[in-house]
C-alpha cells in the first residue's frame, strides 16, 4: 500500500515537472516573438520620426498656400450689409401686379441668379489644402450618420470658402423628404444657400465655411 | 426710393419663445413666455414661424439660456421660396457657446439680399444638465418696412 502510494507521487512529481518545463519553454518562445515585435515596432518608431522631420515643411508649404488662396479670396468675403437693388428689379414686372406678388417674382428671379452666381464662384474658387479635406471629411461623417440618406446620391466637395453638394433623389421613394433631411443637418454654423429642382428630382446646397458669408450675386442690369 | 433699398425704414418684431411648437425630442415646457426642455436625456427641437409683412429680413435675434456645459442651443433661421418646380431654401445657422446663467442672443444677418416666400427658425434646445434647463426666451426680427404698391 505504501509503496503504491510512493509510486503515485513520484509519477504526479514527474508531471509536474514536466508541465512545468513546457510551460518555460512556452514562455521562452513568446518572450522572443515579443522581442522581434518589439525590434520591428522601433524600427517603424525610426521611420514614422525621419517622416515627420520633413512635414512640417510640407506642413508650411500647404499653410502658404491656403494663405495665399484664402488672400485671393478677400474681395469676395461679404459683410452683412444690405445691397441696394430694389428700383431696377421693380422695372423688370408690369407695375399694374400687385405689390406682393410683384415681390415674389423678383425675389424667386433674384434666388435664380444667385444659384448660378454661387456655382461660378465655387468652380473659379481655389482648394485651401487644410481646410477642404477636413470639410469633406465632416460632412461625409454627418450624411452616413444620417440613415434617411441612405437612398439619395450624393457628391460633395469643399474649396476654400464654400462646399458645394450635389444630390439627387431620382427613384427614391421618400425623395423629397430625405432632401430635406439632407438640407436640415448643418455639419458647423454658418450660411446654407440651397436649390431642389422637382422636375429633375436634383438639386445643390452651398455650405458656408464657419466665419465666412456665401458670395453675393451681382444681378444683371435690368433684374 | 426703390422698393427694397438699403435706405428702407426699418420694422420691428417680437416674438414669445413660447410660440415655437415642438416637432421632435423631448420635453417641451412653458416658463411664462419662454419654451424650454425639461428633459435630462434628449434635446428637444422647436419650430418658431415669423411673420413677414416687410420686404425682407435685415437682422434677427433668438435669445436663449444656455445653462447646459457641454451642448450648446442651435438656431436656423430659414427663408423658403418657389418659383415653378424649384424650392430655393437660405438658411443660417448659430449656435450659442457654452454654458451661460445669463441670456445669449443668437444674431443672425439677413441674406444681404430679398428673399420672399416664407421664414421660420428652427431650434435645438439642449438637455437639462445638472438640474438646470436651457430656454429659448424669446426672437426679435428687424425688416425693411412694406411699402405700399
Amino acid at each position: 500500500m505504501t509503496s503504491w502510494l510512493q509510486k503515485s507521487v513520484l509519477v504526479l512529481t514527474g508531471v509536474v515537472v514536466i508541465a512545468a518545463g513546457l510551460v518555460t519553454v512556452g514562455m521562452y518562445r513568446d518572450a522572443r516573438r515579443a522581442r522581434a515585435e518589439l525590434e520591428t515596432l522601433r524600427a517603424d518608431v525610426v521611420q514614422l520620426a525621419r517622416s515627420v522631420s520633413t512635414t512640417p515643411r510640407a506642413r508650411g508649404q500647404e499653410d502658404r498656400a491656403g494663405r495665399a488662396a484664402l488672400a485671393a479670396l478677400q474681395p469676395q468675403r461679404v459683410s452683412a450689409a444690405v445691397r441696394p437693388m430694389g428700383q431696377a428689379m421693380q422695372d423688370t414686372v408690369p407695375v399694374n401686379q400687385p405689390t406682393s406678388e410683384r415681390m415674389e417674382q423678383q425675389t424667386a428671379a433674384a434666388m435664380e441668379v444667385r444659384v448660378q452666381a454661387l456655382a461660378g464662384a465655387y468652380t473659379q474658387e481655389a482648394r485651401d489644402l487644410k481646410w477642404s479635406p477636413v470639410a469633406l471629411e465632416t460632412l461625409q461623417q454627418a450624411y452616413a450618420a444620417n440613415p434617411k440618406l441612405a437612398a439619395l446620391s450624393i457628391a460633395s466637395d469643399c474649396r476654400t470658402t464654400m462646399c458645394r453638394v450635389d444630390f439627387s433623389f431620382q427613384g427614391v421613394p421618400d425623395g423629397f423628404d430625405a432632401v430635406r433631411s439632407l438640407l436640415q443637418m448643418h455639419a458647423w454654423p454658418g450660411a446654407q444657400f440651397a436649390q431642389i429642382d422637382r422636375s429633375t428630382k436634383q438639386g445643390s446646397a452651398f455650405i458656408a465655411r464657419e466665419g465666412f458669408e456665401l458670395p453675393r450675386a451681382d444681378l444683371p442690369e435690368g433684374m | 426710393m426703390g422698393l427694397m433699398s438699403a435706405d428702407a425704414a426699418e420694422n420691428y418684431k417680437a416674438y414669445p419663445g413660447g410660440a415655437c411648437v415642438r416637432t421632435s425630442g423631448s420635453a417641451y415646457e412653458r416658463y411664462f413666455g419662454t419654451v424650454f426642455n425639461n428633459s435630462a436625456t434628449s434635446e428637444l427641437n422647436v419650430f418658431c414661424p415669423l411673420v413677414r409683412d416687410g420686404g425682407y429680413i435685415l437682422t434677427a435675434r433668438v435669445n436663449v439660456f444656455d445653462r447646459n456645459t457641454t451642448i450648446d442651443v442651435s438656431c436656423t433661421l430659414w427663408h423658403e421660396q418657389e418659383r415653378g418646380n424649384n424650392v430655393f431654401l437660405v438658411s443660417s445657422t448659430v449656435t450659442s457657446s457654452g454654458f451661460a446663467d445669463t441670456y445669449k442672443s443668437l444674431k443672425f444677418s439677413g441674406p444681404g439680399f430679398p428673399v420672399g416666400g416664407y421664414y421660420y427658425v428652427t431650434c435645438s434646445i439642449p438637455r437639462a444638465d445638472n438640474g438646470q434647463v436651457s430656454h429659448i426666451a424669446s426672437l426679435t426680427v428687424i425688416e425693411t418696412d412694406p411699402e405700399v404698391g
